[in-house]
């Protein structure tokens, strides 16, 4: 009996640490999966009309988080421009606390597979969907219902691993 | 004896007009500066806002100075960051069912060691 | 040529290591004299380790970046002392240096355990045999210093800049001679359950080492924060990261066990629980070892992360851990240990010392684990930082300071009556508040914690050296003085630091500003002009040096030169150079934050009240805990010592 319990504690201890070995410990899930997308007011980017959330599309789309000054959204790019050319899926910008021209021209070098782009200058939409590391993407649905994110660069595994599955499953839902 | 009374009248007396004075102060700067130590910097290994220089770190610092400069309080600029951010971005565990281990953990480990040594080793 | 007399050298050294493991019948087919055979390998296992650590500096200097090793942590535009320093900065040079200061205990166990019976020595020397095993099969499997890189690189990818100063070229020694000592306090104790005794003598021997270990450890966690003060640019001092509860932890155990030991040689009590002490003080330094390796927390200083180490440590730590807490429990009913006192009794109070010093340690363990452990059962990630410990710590840790400063009055009073200890208690109170009252008038942000903070100086020193004046006109043995000083130093160390921290934390200023060149930023009665801002090149980074000059009440009292840094092979972020005018009453402290636009930069300026009282403090209770180790010396040179 005496020794039970020191030794379940030191097992369990260990087992802890074991299993803390092979966690991913930097990715944080967000709050807001299964939350509805804020309010915000703000402008497209290139056209610079009014933009808020009933003018998103009526159906699951990508809401991807970007910038010029961002060096892991090139190596994403190519990744949205298959998705975009793929057609499965609306991918919506939120153009994230960047020079308007700068982005312009950073979509006419690298081409331009958003639907359109949210112009986030202040960064205030960025800080309502809680985003701290640009590339992020939500995943969100006909009712602006959050439904899934990731966090950095999607990869064409991702797309066709994670994303995929789960718009046909949201799509079944419906 | 009657001079360790005093002594502790006073001592009470300084206390309480500390205690005032600091609920008094505690408005916009002791409440800012406070905050930013309390708010962790998403995107470094393991500081707060106060510390980083990191881009998101001075937004969020902004917008905590917005925020304290509308007059919203401690709970409700803890509560508009975790919301957005998750519980992680608060460097104090709110005291909830899943955090009462960690709470009250210490002083529970406390009370039992304390009782199986005093019990075991006191002089009856 | 050097790096291949290095590894073979580790592998001398680890058929060296295995050989003290072995046991008496399979040795004793090989040689005659199975004493001395493990007596002379456990010496020689101190010389063979520094061989391979030479030659790693000596690959170090020539800049040969045909290793793994030093391509990744140095760079042939390197300063020529942080490329020595640069020997232990990462991974597996610092598990090299981790396997020299163990052999070097092992080294020094060896030499003075000559007072010892033999069996016990000889069980002992293999213990610590065992652990230089598990530590080197680590470095060659896992973490090899001296491993090759299949092509060449032309130059190596520099050392990581916030690792470049001198405070780091220290820290990580001083640090791990405390770890590591505490290998010498475990192997003794793991003993000591197998031989199912542990007497007087065996107390006395052992107190030493663990407060040589002690003083290490506070010396090498001084310096981590005194390094993370001045160098990370931040301006704090301690920061409740994982990494460094991970030293803090075994420090405040190793606390505990220095003050149990004294009733375990004095009154013969406490001896299963001093024996687990050890164990644990040396389990946790263990645990820090991987918690800091595995990169399973986040932090600040983690090394990369690699789940193979992780798994190597976690081993070592199951096989050595588990089986010295199993021999624990099956052979420590045998050992004897009468616990009786009462409780107004020394016993009693160093018993709630060691019951307060585990609890904290308790509290930092659940506080460094719990986010791991939600994560793992998969709820959400939470973090836990300064408001958790400043709330559950301190609380636990106040009572303790009170009662480093009520010690000495029972000691005054054993010989007399009670009523005589509740007159002395009440005398000393009284002049304590009394003091500590009078002392707000020196603040001009006082609040309860000032007063807290200065009450437990005062009341500590004030009854710690009253104490010390005391035993020296009691006792006749006039050298009463030299024996007592070390723990009278450490204390008043104890006190020094709580009054630094507590001001410091409570009395600080700090503004962020934007500031333009020409302009005068004013705290307090200091006024910082920002002079200029230029450019330059340092020996392998890009420099940017701000001038401010310092005004105290109108007078030039010095200039600071905040710098930025940019390290082309730290991906170019920029690092601070904090610009510090130290003083004993308060540090400024200004950093440069960013460039706004041409002349306009945004800085910091931080006034820091008494902060040097801090490591000030520290250094206090290493000296005393190093006077402590030459007084047991000296006062008993006869019977024990080697």
């Amino acid at each position: 009996m005496k020794i039970k319990i020191p030794l379940i504690i030191f097992i369990f201890f260990i087992a802890v640490l074991f299993f803390g070995l092979f966690i991913e410990t930097r990715t944080i899930q967000s709050p807001l999966i299964g939350k509805k997308l804020p309010n915000y007011e703000l402008v497209e980017l290139n056209t610079g009309y009014k933009s808020d959330i009933y003018m998103l599309p009526n159906e699951p789309f990508l809401l991807n988080v970007w910038a010029s000054w961002c060096l892991e959204c090139i190596r994403e790019h190519s990744v949205l421009t298959n998705i975009a050319k793929d057609k499965k899926l609306k991918i919506v910008g939120i153009n994230y606390k960047d020079e308007r021209d700068d982005a312009l021209g950073w979509l006419s070098i690298y081409g331009n597979p958003y639907l359109y782009n949210i112009y986030d200058y202040t960064g205030q939409l960025g800080l309502d969907l809680g985003v701290y590391g640009v590339p992020e993407t939500f995943l969100v649905d006909k009712n602006k219902i959050i439904r899934a994110k990731h966090i950095g660069a999607i990869t064409n595994d991702i797309y066709q691993q994670q994303i995929i599955p789960m718009v046909e499953k949201i799509n079944e839902g419906n | 004896m009657k001079a360790i009374k005093n002594f502790i009248y006073f001592g009470i007396l300084i206390s309480i007009i500390q205690i005032g004075a600091l609920a008094g102060a505690k408005k916009d700067d002791i409440l800012y500066n406070q905050m930013i130590t309390e708010i962790r910097c998403m995107v470094c290994q393991n500081q707060n806002i106060a510390e980083s220089e990191a881009p998101l770190a001075i937004d969020l610092r902004n917008k905590v100075r917005e925020m304290v400069d509308e007059g919203k309080d401690e709970d409700y600029i803890k509560g508009y960051m975790s919301e957005r951010y998750s519980d992680f971005i608060l460097y104090e565990p709110s005291f909830s069912p899943r955090n009462l281990i960690l709470w009250l953990g210490p002083f529970l480990f406390l009370f039992i060691i304390s009782y199986y040594f005093f019990r075991r080793s006191l002089k009856k | 040529m050097i790096s291949y007399i290095g590894s073979f050298i580790i592998l001398i050294a680890l058929l060296n290591a295995s050989l003290l493991v072995l046991s008496k019948p399979i040795l004793s087919k090989i040689t005659s004299d199975y004493d001395s055979l493990i007596l002379s390998t456990s010496k020689l296992q101190f010389p063979l380790v520094l061989i391979a650590f030479i030659c790693l500096i000596v690959a170090f200097v020539n800049d040969d970046f045909s290793l793994k090793y030093i391509s990744s942590n140095s760079n042939s535009a390197l300063p020529f002392f942080y490329k020595i320093s640069a020997t232990w900065a990462g991974h597996e040079g610092s598990m090299l240096l981790w396997c020299l200061i163990l052999s070097f205990w092992t080294f020094m166990a060896s030499m003075y355990s000559k007072s010892l019976d033999t069996q016990f020595r000889l069980k002992f020397l293999s213990i610590m045999g065992f652990l230089n095993l598990g530590f080197l099969l680590f470095l060659v499997f896992t973490s090899n210093p001296f491993e090759k890189n299949i092509s060449i690189p032309i130059d190596g990818k520099d050392l990581n800049p916030l690792l470049q100063d001198f405070g780091l070229i220290i820290h990580p020694p001083m640090l791990y001679m405390g770890y590591v000592g505490l290998s010498v306090v475990f192997s003794f104790a793991v003993t000591c359950l197998l031989q199912h005794d542990f007497k007087k003598e065996w107390a006395k021997w052992i107190r030493p080492w663990a407060l040589m270990s002690w003083s290490f450890l506070t010396l090498g966690i001084a310096l981590g924060s005194w390094w993370a003060y001045y160098e990370l640019g931040w301006g704090g001092w301690w920061f409740w990261d994982p990494v460094e509860n991970a030293s803090f932890m075994p420090w405040l155990i190793t606390t505990a066990l220095i003050h149990s030991l004294i009733t375990c040689e004095q009154k013969s009590m406490f001896k299963n629980w001093t024996i687990l002490l050890s164990i644990m003080a040396f389990s946790l330094s263990l645990l820090g070892t991987f918690l800091v390796r595995s990169g399973i927390l986040i932090s600040v200083h983690s090394f990369a992360n690699d789940p193979a180490r992780g798994a190597f440590i976690l081993l070592f730590l199951t096989i050595v851990v588990g089986g010295s807490l199993l021999i624990y429990f099956k052979n420590s009913p045998k050992i004897k240990d009468n616990i009786s006192f009462d409780f107004f009794s020394r016993e009693s109070f160093f018993l709630i010392n060691n019951i307060l010093l585990v609890t904290a340690t308790f509290t930092i363990l659940l506080g460094t684990m719990y986010p791991l452990l939600l994560d793992l059962l998969g709820l959400e990630k939470i973090s836990v930082g300064v408001p958790y410990y400043n709330a559950v710590f301190l609380p636990i840790m106040t009572p303790l300071a009170l009662l480093a400063g009520y010690i000495p009055i029972l000691f005054l009073s054993k010989r007399k009556d009670k009523k005589y200890m509740l007159n002395h208690l009440l005398a000393s109170l009284l002049v304590v508040i009394f003091l500590s009252l009078l002392s707000i008038a020196f603040f001009d942000n006082f609040n309860l914690n000032v007063l807290l903070g200065v009450f437990i100086f005062i009341w500590i020193s004030f009854n710690i050296i009253y104490d010390l004046i005391n035993r020296y006109y009691l006792s006749k043995r006039k050298n009463i003085f030299f024996t007592n000083i070390g723990m009278t130093l450490a204390h008043l160390g104890l006190a020094v630091f709580i009054l630094g921290a507590t001001i410091v934390e409570n009395n600080k200023v700090e503004k962020e500003i934007v500031v333009k060149i020409g302009e005068t930023i004013e705290i307090k009665n200091y006024a910082f002009k920002f002079n200029s801002i230029s450019e330059y090149d340092g020996p392998n980074y890009l420099g940017v040096k701000a001038k401010f000059l310092v005004y105290e009440n109108n007078n030039l009292i010095t200039e600071l030169y905040p710098e930025k840094r940019i390290y082309a092979s730290n991906n170019n972020m920029p690092m601070t150079e904090a610009g510090i005018d130290p003083g004993l009453s308060r540090d400024l402290y200004i950093t440069l934050g960013s460039l706004i636009n041409d002349d306009v930069w945004s800085v910091r300026i931080y006034h820091k009240p008494f902060i040097r009282l801090i490591w000030l403090g520290a250094l206090m209770m290493v000296f005393g805990g190093v006077l402590s180790v030459l007084s047991k010396r000296k006062s008993k040179p006869v019977a024990l010592s080697g």
